[in-house]
């Protein structure tokens, strides 16, 4: 695979200036970091279920973070507060400098588009465009001229192994391939931290591996990341690993001290 | 184009909301062809009378009655007047015939043949294409409409046949999709002759079915109208009326197409908001995918508004086309009958085609609302 992309110059810095309160910001070296997150959703009138409980994380630059834990335990909601595609009932959180929970909605998908990359697990491809218009669909929404986000989205398809799956559509593409086309996707706008959930789940073992392998290579390049498994294999990879249950992070572990159970 | 594409992966239902537009502006484009003729016929009625004053027996004009053309003596001694043309019209068929004809019928005007009414009328658009205009002093000559011409299979030198008499044809009129293409011009006494034979109790054939009053330049004709109107035996209509009553037809076909038109947003709308809104529920997880890398508000909007559009587009020009084709080939069929039912102008296919883009664009602003307000969270999770 191509080594030519630099993942760490993302492109965030359009959004403007860090404006998080003096004091309180988090340190230069911390890509995210997350105070008291609370995320309550209302059932009924009266009662409302707690899926963050006052959830504190920091992340350095650089770093790769796998989120562990039950289903129903909050990783999949803490990821979508991360990533802005939900807003915290309480708390406050910073990526790269920038106090999100600050932030009026509207500015949201920039800053997502601009800072967050997303893996999912089943993909998420749109099943009508191709992989090298799938790759690029953010430059679109950012305005990117045709040809510039062409060469982009070619550069990063040559990276994923795919230079020869440009015009397929999804549906002509494996599990692994269309993986693959996902990350692409991610890195396209050079994020500051590239979100993943279950990035493995639907996939066979050696695809898991090659997709593994893929995303820990960019880290080793300066790419943060965060990866939500159930998998203590692909869990293996980062360098942290934080276990959470009922809302809480409860355990937090070195994988290379401590290697989980395969 | 990926709105095409989307269009594509759901053909069928693309297809039938795509041909329900088509329907709508299909039946807008005929009916508007068909009032776009009219108002042609219209607007040359009102070039071709509306800078003079139509002056009729007080019985009715037309068929209606008649005056003496001594009145047009009269007419002329008031002051404002330049000149006044007494005029005598038949039908240029057998009148039996024309009972069950469909479309206006052929009329021939009979003139009085003045140097000044023959110089006025060609100013006024009445221009030859072949042979000549009349010229004061003709009889038994005759100059025909092209619409008649082709009817009749009638060219210059032939001999054209009004009710029993016959007429040397000097010239043929130019094409002006106007109601001259269906008439024919003569003198005033070849037409007195034809109508002292049709109503063989005249007691002389001295008769007109109307004056055509033209004004001094700067008179104020509406203002001579009435005057006029007080002499005995005449009514006159100042071109003001004329004009009104004109227009106030126009009303009648304006309303059809508005009602054509009406029925186009209904269905055609209520169809695009349908298939839209059936679009967005299925590709709610898309729409979450586009959120999660970036999509704002507006790129959501944009998406489902063109797609729309799109929709109401391609079914606006289909509509359009068929029915441009159709109104050609009736138009063909009954040029030969001297009936030109349809005009395309330039407006109407503009109108007809903005008008579906808006239609499909406007159906598509809720479904898109819809589409662009949607949780990003719960729409990834949908299947």
């Amino acid at each position: 695979m191509s080594e030519g992309i630099d993942t760490r110059a993302h492109s965030g810095q359009g959004l403007g200036p860090f404006t998080g309160e003096e004091g309180k910001a988090p340190a230069d070296d911390l890509i995210l970091s997350a105070r008291g997150l609370v995320k309550r959703y209302p059932m009924g009138t009266d009662n409302c279920v707690n899926a963050l409980r006052g959830v504190d994380l920091d992340l350095r630059r650089g770093g790769f973070l796998a989120l562990m834990g039950p289903s129903g335990s909050g990783k999949s909601t803490l990821l979508n507060v991360i990533g802005t595609l939900d807003q915290p009932s309480e708390g406050r959180l910073w990526l790269d400098g920038r106090e999100l929970t600050e932030e009026p909605h509207s500015r949201l998908p920039d800053i997502r588009r601009r800072l967050i990359g997303f893996i999912f697990q089943g993909f998420n491809l749109i099943p009508s465009l191709n992989a090298l218009e799938n790759v690029v669909l953010p430059l679109r929404y950012e305005g990117s001229p045709k040809s510039e986000a062409r060469r982009q989205g070619t550069e990063l398809l040559e990276m994923v192994a795919l230079a020869d799956r440009l015009h397929h559509l999804p549906t002509e593409l494996s599990g692994g391939e269309q993986q693959r086309v996902a990350i692409a996707r991610a890195l396209v706008m050079k994020p500051a931290l590239i979100l993943a959930d279950e990035p493995t789940g639907e996939l066979d073992s050696t695809s898991s591996r090659l997709i593994m392998e893929l995303l820990s290579g960019l880290n080793q390049k300066g790419q943060s990341l965060i990866v939500v498994t159930h998998d203590p294999t692909t869990a293996a990879y980062a360098e942290r690993i934080v276990r959470m249950r009922d809302g809480l992070i409860v355990d937090e572990e070195d994988p290379a001290e401590d290697p989980p159970a395969v | 184009m990926e709105p095409l594409r989307n269009l594509r992966r759901r053909k069928l239902r693309a297809a039938l909301t795509i041909f329900g537009i088509a329907i709508g502006i299909f039946a807008f484009t005929v009916m508007g062809s068909m009032a776009e003729k009219i108002n042609q016929l219209v607007g040359g009625a009102l070039d071709f009378w509306g800078e003079s004053i139509s002056v009729e027996p007080e019985s009715g004009g037309g068929f209606g009655g008649f005056f003496p053309v001594s009145v047009t003596e009269q007419i002329e001694a008031l002051d404002g007047v330049d000149f006044a043309t007494p005029s005598a019209i038949v039908l240029f068929g057998n009148p039996e015939d024309q009972a069950f004809s469909f479309g206006a019928p052929n009329l021939v005007f009979g003139n009085r043949l003045s140097q000044a009414w023959v110089e006025r009328v060609q100013e006024q658009g009445l221009e030859v294409v072949e042979g000549r205009f009349l010229q004061p002093g003709d009889r038994g000559k005759i100059v025909v409409g092209s619409d008649l011409a082709d009817k009749e299979d009638l060219e210059v030198g032939s001999t054209a046949l009004v009710q029993t008499r016959e007429f040397e044809v000097v010239g043929i009129l130019q094409r002006s999709l106007q109601f001259t293409d269906a008439f024919a011009f003569t003198s005033l006494e070849d037409a007195q002759e034809i109508l002292a034979e049709q109503f063989p109790l005249l007691t002389t054939s001295d008769v007109a079915t109307g004056v055509q009053v033209y004004g001094e330049p700067g008179a104020d004709l509406d203002q001579l109208a009435s005057r006029i109107d007080q002499l005995p035996q005449v009514r006159a209509e100042s071109p003001e009326e004329l004009r009104s009553q004109i227009e106030s037809g126009t009303v009648i076909f304006n309303l059809i197409i508005f009602g054509v038109a009406l029925v186009a947003i209904v269905v055609g709308g209520l169809s695009v908001i349908n298939t839209m809104i059936m679009s967005v529920s299925e590709r709610t997880r898309e729409i979450g995918i586009k959120r999660a890398v970036g999509a704002k508000t507006r790129h959501i909007l944009a998406e489902y508004i063109g797609e729309a559009a799109l929709i109401g587009f391609i079914g606006g020009l289909t509509g359009f086309a068929v029915g441009w084709i159709l109104t050609l080939i009736i138009n063909d069929q009954t040029r030969d009958t001297g009936t030109v039912l349809f005009t395309m102008t330039p407006r109407l296919a503009l109108g007809a085609l903005l008008f579906s883009l808006v239609l499909g664009a406007v159906a598509g602003i809720y479904p898109a609302l819809r589409a662009a307000r949607m949780n990003p969270v719960q729409a990834l999770r949908s299947m």
